[in-house]
């Protein structure tokens, strides 16, 4: 139960953390799109070492990143093979009724995975190095332009961190009521799906009543201290953009184009 | 029945950036019908000990015997465990769910497979073994003050009829009244010859109540033994930030300002008499 980890933050002090959060997000995107970008094998293996570099700048070791790949494991595979498989090619290796192998869809295959895993590292240095009330932080800020138009940016951040700030609590509190449930000898692990199911009850039902008896309160000490939404609302942590950040920007541009240039 | 609890420790998140020990090196022995008080500051690791007492959490390492079974050797029925060894939560009021107060009593009984009908009946009995009226038995648990809330998830525990009891804070927010309720409840308890664990960090509490005191700090076992005995290393217990009974307290003063006064007095009770006993003894001298 107290395994699942969201928001896998792990603090510490190096550069990646010291970012502000808008140009990690920011840079983060540009990565994604990047990965697309690339042209050949060449453009692949400087975007690996982008990334082991930032993994470096950030204290992380690579077997952390790459555990992360491990629940998408299966549908790197599944791309994988599909891509083998079924991906057209003049240049067949290898054919038997609908199964047509070619060296376009090998590449192919590598490449799509290549993508899949790169996609998966770079993004974790993002959750990694943030934590979840910065980042949230900085996607209120960087959709601040958008509330002109009538985009709630400061109630949507809002509900994010609060979402976030209970998400331990309720696990913690779900830990709780299960123990203390199954000292009275129920089963959580056991039986048909139905049954396990039904199981859940003595489970679910004080976690919404607790639950909701938190909203309860908090909504009320929100009130309290006068809380009314985003309007006039100034901030103990402003962000700001440090030398840092641009230099970081500038490193991902050199990137990009270093990479649209690499031959395929 | 003992519980042998033997050089046990529990590490939670081990290898991560969060890792704390919350018990370490702990060993006792819980003998059959004792009234042991568990006592320790916020965060000296009661909780998590107690938790180890009926195998809700596996220990990092070390072991504990239930009867001389080892709770995590192979084979070992952890439901069966849990029917001699109850625990009741800390604010247990909030694991209540059922519609009616009878059936969540009957909750636990119905785990052990009894039948409805043997299930009722016992939640019945455990309903009047904390004396809970019979006109609340129908009413949804929702509904109840918070004392009877709490009384409820008691007879949760005791419908199962556990030969030990162990409790985490059971007075824990309740008001002067309900707090003396509770305290009486558990001497009955043990007056049925219930083996009782309860933790708090209540010294007044436990004093009233326990033949023996063990007090954590930091995750260790530090003290073991009679109440007179623990409550007389007033400096220790100072130090870990845990207050004394308010008999023992007011004896140490008394004997600190030059008052005649006996070692290894905790109960209000016993202080008063001593006081009484030195100022006839001052004035016929």
């Amino acid at each position: 139960m107290m395994n699942i980890t969201l928001g896998q933050f792990y603090p510490g002090d190096s550069l990646l953390h010291r970012m502000d959060p808008r140009t990690k997000i920011l840079l983060t995107v540009a990565m994604i799109v990047t990965v697309f970008l690339v042209r050949g094998f060449l453009g692949y293996v400087a975007l690996f070492l982008y990334i082991a570099a930032a993994a470096r700048a950030a204290k992380v070791s690579l077997k952390v990143l790459a555990k992360g790949i491990k629940p998408i494991l299966f549908i790197i595979l599944l791309t994988f093979f599909l891509n083998v498989f079924f991906a057209a090619g003049e240049d067949v290796i290898f054919a038997w009724k609908f199964i047509t192998v070619s060296w376009t869809g090998v590449k192919m295959a590598v490449y799509m995975a290549l993508r899949l895993i790169l996609l998966v590292l770079g993004t974790q240095l993002l959750t990694l190095t943030t934590s979840p009330i910065a980042l949230t932080d900085g996607l209120e800020r960087l959709f601040r332009p958008m509330s002109r138009i009538g985009f709630p940016a400061h109630e949507l951040a809002m509900m994010m961190s609060i979402a976030l700030r209970f998400i331990p609590t309720l696990l913690e509190e779900a830990d709780k009521i299960m123990k203390a449930q199954k000292a009275r000898g129920a089963d959580f692990e056991s039986g048909t799906l139905i049954q396990r199911a039904r199981a859940m009850l003595p489970l679910l039902v004080p976690l919404f009543v607790s639950a909701f008896r938190r909203a309860d309160e908090l909504a009320l000490a929100m009130e309290a201290r006068c809380y009314r939404g985003g309007e006039h609302r100034t901030r103990l942590k402003v962000l700001r953009f440090s030398a840092l950040d641009g230099w970081t920007a500038l490193s991902m541009a050199a990137l990009i184009v270093l990479v649209v240039w690499l031959p395929i | 029945m003992p519980i042998e609890v033997k050089n046990l420790s529990h590490v939670y998140a081990q290898g991560s950036p969060f890792q704390s020990a919350a018990v370490q090196d702990v060993s006792f022995t819980l003998g059959e019908g004792e009234l042991v008080g568990l006592i320790g500051h916020t965060g000296s690791g009661k909780s998590t000990l107690v938790q180890h007492l009926n195998g809700l959490v596996k220990p990092t390492s070390g072991t504990v015997l239930v009867d001389g079974m080892d709770l995590w050797a192979k084979g070992t029925d952890l439901r069966a465990v849990r029917k001699k060894v109850g625990l009741v939560f800390q604010y247990p009021e909030y694991q209540l769910f059922e519609e009616t107060v009878l059936k969540d009593i009957a909750f636990g009984p119905r785990n052990l497979g009894l039948s409805e009908a043997q299930a009722q009946e016992r939640a019945r009995e455990a309903a009047q073994a904390v004396n809970l009226p019979e006109e609340v038995l129908e009413r949804s648990p929702f509904d109840l003050s918070g004392g009877q809330k709490r009384r409820v998830a008691i007879a949760g525990v005791l419908a199962m009829h556990p030969r030990t009891l162990i409790l985490d804070e059971p007075a824990a927010g309740l008001d002067p009244s309900g707090r003396r309720e509770m305290l009486a409840l558990l001497k009955a308890l043990h007056g049925r010859g219930m083996t009782l664990v309860m933790v708090s960090h209540s010294m007044t509490d436990v004093s009233r109540l326990c033949k023996r005191v063990l007090v954590m700090n930091q995750g260790r076992l530090v003290m073991d033994g009679a109440p007179g005995e623990v409550f007389g290393r007033a400096a220790e217990l100072k130090a870990m930030g845990l207050g004394l009974p308010r008999g023992a307290e007011l004896a140490l003063r008394l004997r600190e300002a030059g008052f005649p006064l006996p070692q290894g007095l905790w109960r209000m009770e016993d202080v008063e008499q001593a006081i009484l006993a030195a100022l006839k003894g001052g004035t016929q001298a």
